[in-house]
């Protein structure tokens, strides 16, 4: 055990060191820097020149690379250099929001994906079953915003959810706050339920036909007392695979959700400071996030390890 | 429908002032006020207001940061100007009187008693010195560029000196350039310490900004208690904020989502012409397009009152970069009228008889729609154009900055920017010695009138040379719920002064 997290922990520094050099790259590659967002279309050559030397940006990449570096190792991740406030409590002031979204819509699609998949795998060659595997497939092919109209359209009014926005005052009005988070978790579990229930679905196939599960039936369990007791603990190794990876891409992909709905999150900022070439607070802030996910990423793993022995046997 | 249309909405706010006079231009004029104590509307003290608008600014230091959202929420609101203008550019005092010499080469401003920054400051000529300094320095830098010294003979007087007459000078003092800081002010990034009826409370950044009202005003305090700028991304979500009656008006909406607005008694959509010209740019140092007869045939080849339908009708058609509201307008549209065959026939004098290809970059914040609709246009006459959409800061690098470019488009919302066609170096590139020297004329000229006749002349041959397609002029489309009243209507996209806003109790 030990051996298996020394080692999955180094895999987790060199991904960030990766990370961070990739990011710091791409975004170097970008056309157009902050100093012609700061001059826009009152722009001079001289002008640029003394906002680019104001701002530090005339240096070599390797030095402000490793300026940006020496921050990070000391916990500092930067801060705008449009407003000067900090990645950190920018992050945080976002995560507010985009954080019990993202966990929200995944408790919920677990909640329908889990029951309706293992339903769905039971029942494969009935007419219920295949017709839950075909919606699984639909709610994985429609566009994400389109859920998004659609659910507004039938449920803002009905149920009288906002449609859109976010209390100023956060959660401190936490009714409303609460509830102008439901409809965008919705849209975010339809997709993300769509492809677990699926996973769910496939994998909990696989085990039906696993010769344990034979010798189980023989024993005189049901077939569901069999998957119940043997099967599902089976089933769910790669279906956790699945949910971590899905946790990773839901933060980079929560733009579109948060665009249509007005919240000012995490993803909403980032299109932002993208755009107005705010590099120093993206990087920093793509770095955490990045933090983030490879955590996550780990923590999936020792859970896979300490659910499959198989695993814990071939790291001794 | 109810769509009140109110395209120059008087600048004579506060109903107090209005002594004005004294011509916009007029040398040796006395600006002064006469401050009388008519009371403001009466509405609901304790209102607070929602705003929703489209372009949130990036900063708020208004001396360094370019861009119209920073004024929208600024001007007038946080900071006030020197002098004030009406939309047809008349001058009338702001936080001071200002009197122009006979040679006018020196402007002496009188700073009025009894003004304080938000800050408890009380506001003095050497405030005003410094804060034009800053801007001399800053993104006001060209438009300053005449002025030779700015001194502070005493605390109430401040004497400007020209190098030489600029004719614009009294405008430009009346908008950004003529805002005017607390003396020493940092963190302008964050905090914004001006005179203005509104005090900045909290800003969330990427979502919304609110100024609450500042009891302590120096003139009679705003009616309503706050007003929040609150900024949308996306315009369905907008246009559903409004429906919601989370925002209480939302500007420059989606002209595609304004319908659901028209018949509803619930609320009142205004529009206008505003400055904003829709300006399809030619990089006319390009060798095909230095040709005219071919800038002239991309002219006649666009149906500019197709482009007015698809916007539903709210924007304005024009046939130079002159808004219909400035006193040198003429109605040039008919100039160079659509006729597809004029445009084939001018392309094959021109020698591109078998079509002709040229690049279109442009920023990816205007309708697609428009884009596509210059694309097939051009294709009709055989000009085969790849259309690039690019965000705005890969803009200004390629296009602005580089020149690398055959056609782009733009919306150029600065007011008065006409000398940009006198600018040679210009991203478009267009060098017209006539033109420089009309328009170089008209800004030095003594004689007012013929300030605007020379501007005139200047717009009529910019027109005939086309080195630009000026493919519709924006109207500020605001749609309000009913009971609002008071709120900007003219260029509200440019600037939104709040101080006026009632709502009924």
């Amino acid at each position: 055990m030990a051996w298996f997290l020394v080692r999955r922990l180094g895999l987790l520094v060199l991904a960030l060191f990766v990370a961070s050099v990739i990011v710091f790259a791409l975004l170097r590659l970008v056309p157009g820097d902050l100093a012609v967002v700061i001059a826009g279309t009152e722009v001079t050559p001289e002008r640029l020149a003394t906002i680019r030397a104001e701002l530090g940006l005339d240096r070599p990449l390797l030095a402000q690379y490793f300026d940006w570096m020496g921050g990070v190792l000391t916990g500092d991740f930067g801060r705008s250099a449009l407003t000067g406030s900090t990645v950190t409590s920018q992050l945080g002031e976002k995560l507010a929001v985009t954080a019990p979204l993202v966990i929200s819509s995944t408790i919920v699609a677990l909640a329908f994906a889990v029951p309706l998949g293992v339903y769905a795998a039971m029942r494969r060659n009935k007419a219920d079953g295949v017709g839950l595997s075909a919606i699984g497939q639909l709610g994985i092919a429609v566009p994400q915003f389109l859920v998004a109209m659609i659910l507004i359209a039938l449920l803002a009014g009905s149920w009288g959810l906002p449609s859109q926005g976010f209390p100023r005052q956060g959660w401190d009005e936490f009714g409303r706050a609460t509830r102008s988070l439901v409809l965008p978790t919705l849209t975010l579990a339809a997709a993300q339920g769509a492809i677990l229930l699926r996973f769910v679905r496939s994998s909990t196939l696989d085990v039906l036909n696993q010769d344990y599960m034979r010798t189980a039936r023989a024993k005189g369990l049901t077939r569901v007392e069999a998957l119940f007791a043997h099967g599902l603990r089976n089933a769910s190794i790669p279906v956790v695979s699945v949910v971590g990876v899905q946790l990773a891409s839901l933060f980079a992909g929560i733009v579109v959700i948060e665009s249509v709905f007005n919240l000012p999150g995490v993803g909403q900022m980032l299109l932002r400071d993208i755009g107005n070439r705010d590099f120093d607070k993206v990087q920093g802030t793509v770095l955490l996030i990045s933090v983030v996910v490879l955590v996550i990423g780990f923590l999936v793993d020792v859970a896979q390890f300490l659910i499959d022995p198989r695993l814990r046997d071939g790291a001794r | 429908m109810r769509r009140n249309c109110t395209p120059h909405r008087s600048a004579a706010r506060r109903s107090l002032l209005v002594a004005t006079t004294a011509a916009f231009f007029g040398a040796g004029a006395l600006l002064t006020t006469t401050a009388s104590a008519t009371s403001v509307p009466a509405g609901d003290p304790d209102a607070e207001v929602v705003a929703g608008f489209v372009i949130e600014p990036t900063n708020l230091n208004i001396i360094t940061q370019a861009g119209a959202a920073l004024d929208q929420l600024l001007l007038g609101n946080i900071y006030e100007t020197l002098v004030k203008s009406t939309p047809d550019g008349e001058i009338s005092p702001g936080l001071a009187d200002l009197e122009i010499s006979e040679d006018r080469l020196t402007y002496t401003l009188t700073v009025h008693d009894g003004v304080t920054f938000h800050d408890g400051d009380p506001l003095t000529a050497s405030d005003v010195v410094w804060t034009l300094e800053q801007q001399r320095e800053g993104n006001e830098a060209a438009r300053l560029s005449r002025i030779e010294t700015v001194e502070a003979p005493d605390d109430a007087t401040v004497v400007i000196t020209l190098s030489e007459p600029d004719n614009d000078l009294a405008f430009h003092l009346s908008q950004r350039a003529g805002a005017v800081l607390n003396e020493g002010a940092t963190d302008l990034e964050n905090t914004a310490d001006g005179t203005g009826p509104f005090v900045l409370d909290e800003w969330n950044q990427g979502s919304s900004i609110t100024l609450v009202r500042n009891d302590d005003y120096w003139g009679e305090p705003a009616s309503i208690a706050a007003i929040t700028f609150q900024y949308f991304t996306d315009p369905n979500a907008a246009a559903n904020a409004l429906l919601d009656g989370d925002i209480d008006l939302h500007v420059r909406i989606d002209t595609d989502l304004v319908e659901q607005f028209e018949d509803n008694p619930d609320y009142v959509i205004t529009d206008g012409p505003t400055n904003g010209e829709f300006t399809l740019g030619m990089n006319n140092a390009d060798e095909v397009l230095s040709d005219q007869r071919v800038r002239q045939a991309i002219t006649q080849a666009i149906d500019k009152q197709g482009l007015i339908d698809l916007y539903r009708g709210y924007a304005t058609l024009i046939g130079a970069p002159v808004p219909p509201f400035e006193a040198w307008y003429e109605d040039l549209s008919e100039l160079y009228p659509f006729d597809p065959d004029a445009a084939r026939a001018l392309l094959e004098e021109a020698g591109y008889a078998d079509g002709l290809e040229l690049s279109f970059v442009a920023p990816n914040i205007y309708p697609t729609y428009a884009l596509d609709y210059v694309v097939s246009q051009l294709a009709d006459v055989g000009i085969t154009v790849s259309l690039e959409t690019v965000e705005f800061a890969t803009w200004i690098e390629q296009v602005y900055v580089n020149h690398d470019y055959d056609l782009t488009v733009v919306l150029h919302v600065e007011p008065r920017d006409i000398d940009n066609y006198a600018n040679p170096e210009y991203y478009w590139l267009y060098d017209s010695a006539e033109v420089q020297d009309l328009l170089g004329q008209a800004r030095t000229t003594q004689d007012p009138d013929e300030f605007v006749e020379l501007r005139r002349q200047a717009a009529a041959l910019i027109a005939e040379e086309a080195p630009a397609v000026w493919l519709l002029l924006y109207n500020d489309v605001t749609v309000a719920r009913a009971g609002l009243s008071g709120y900007p209507t003219f260029d509200a996209n440019a600037r939104f002064d709040a101080y006026d806003i009632t709502v009924e109790s």
